[in-house]
């Protein structure tokens, strides 16, 4: 008998990848066959080994690394302009005309609103104004322009 | 008003809590060595990430990562071309302190002295739990030839294994 092509099987059967028909002709073939017996002992002795030395897990700081570098990435400081130049493919300055025009439109809708409903205005209200001009600011001056805007919003 | 970003980093973050610990441990394992497994699986996630960005749907991504992981560890080898003194390295050190079990340190001692062809066949079934077909996928091979291969492989580890218990 050609022990080689049993000892491919043995070491199949070890990876659970053995057909059924083929589990059959080895054990038959285990059974008269000393030294494909001692074969299968000392794979099956190399695989209890390496099933002891367990997957070692990324490391904390690899894992934090990673993430500051992918999904926590602070956005890009063009990304709104970038979303309108790739949407709507406008020049750059026409796309800042755009943006100052939008800016200036919004705080004046603001401001209309403070005239006419001081003291009533409901608050959902005013955050969606916020949210508005805060999507604007953000891509100019993030912080401070946010800033004013915050002050606006609170002397409602 | 959905930041078209999230979708994206959702995306990221599912397919690295899934794979974060396989792929590192498939890179370490290769190399034997824990920075160099470091720089390479970081190096895998940025490229999903960028990569992330062009296409949605990057096909199997399973096999997309541990393909590049694969081919990364490959050059390293290839480059660094070293030559690797079993008894040095740290990672096979590392388990008198980590584990202290002979038979361990004996499989990884074993592992690391193996060609890479016949190393990374047992990584990925031994340690990463691929089966024969996931790992034909990474490797571009058929399923007998990864059945073939493992066994060669298992033939050459036990060389190895039995070399080094004599030693001790
Ligand atoms: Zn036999």
């Amino acid at each position: 008998m050609n022990c080689e092509y049993f000892r491919e099987m043995l070491s199949a059967r070890i990876d659970g990848e053995l057909s059924r028909d083929e589990e059959a002709a080895l054990d038959e073939h285990l059974e008269g066959c000393d030294s494909c017996r001692k074969f299968a002992a000392a794979m099956a002795g190399m695989k209890e080994a390496a099933a002891r030395d367990k997957q070692e897990a990324m490391p904390a700081g690899l894992e934090e690394k990673i993430l500051s570098q992918t999904i926590k990435a602070s956005p890009k400081k063009e990304s709104v302009l970038g979303f309108i130049k790739g949407y709507y493919r406008v020049p750059r300055g026409l796309a800042w005309a755009a943006l100052v025009l939008l800016f200036i439109l919004t705080v004046n809708s603001f401001r209309g609103v403070t005239d006419k409903d001081a003291g009533l205005t409901p608050s959902v209200e005013v955050s969606e104004h916020a949210f508005v001009i805060q999507r604007v600011t953000l891509t100019q001056d993030d912080i401070i322009m946010s800033k004013t805007t915050t002050s606006n919003n609170e002397s409602l | 008003m959905t930041d078209p970003d999230t979708g994206k980093r959702e995306k990221f973050r599912e397919i690295f809590d899934r794979h974060k610990n396989r792929t590192y441990d498939f890179a370490l394992r290769m190399l034997g060595d824990r920075d160099a497994a470091g720089d390479i699986t970081q190096e895998v996630f940025l490229r999903l990430y960028r990569a992330i960005d062009g296409n949605p749907e990057i096909g199997n991504m399973q096999n997309w990562l541990f393909i590049l992981t694969r081919n990364l560890c490959l050059n390293e080898i290839r480059d660094s071309k070293k030559e690797i003194n079993i008894d040095s390295l740290d990672f096979v050190e590392a388990v008198e302190a980590d584990f202290a079990r002979n038979d361990v340190r004996q499989i990884r001692k074993a592992m690391s002295a193996l060609d890479a062809k016949y190393k990374e066949v047992l990584v990925l079934r031994e340690y990463e739990g691929f089966t024969y077909s996931e790992i034909a996928g990474i490797l571009g091979i058929t399923v007998p030839a990864v059945r073939s291969l493992l066994y060669k492989a298992r033939l050459m580890l036990k060389e190895n294994f039995e070399k080094i218990s004599i030693k001790r």
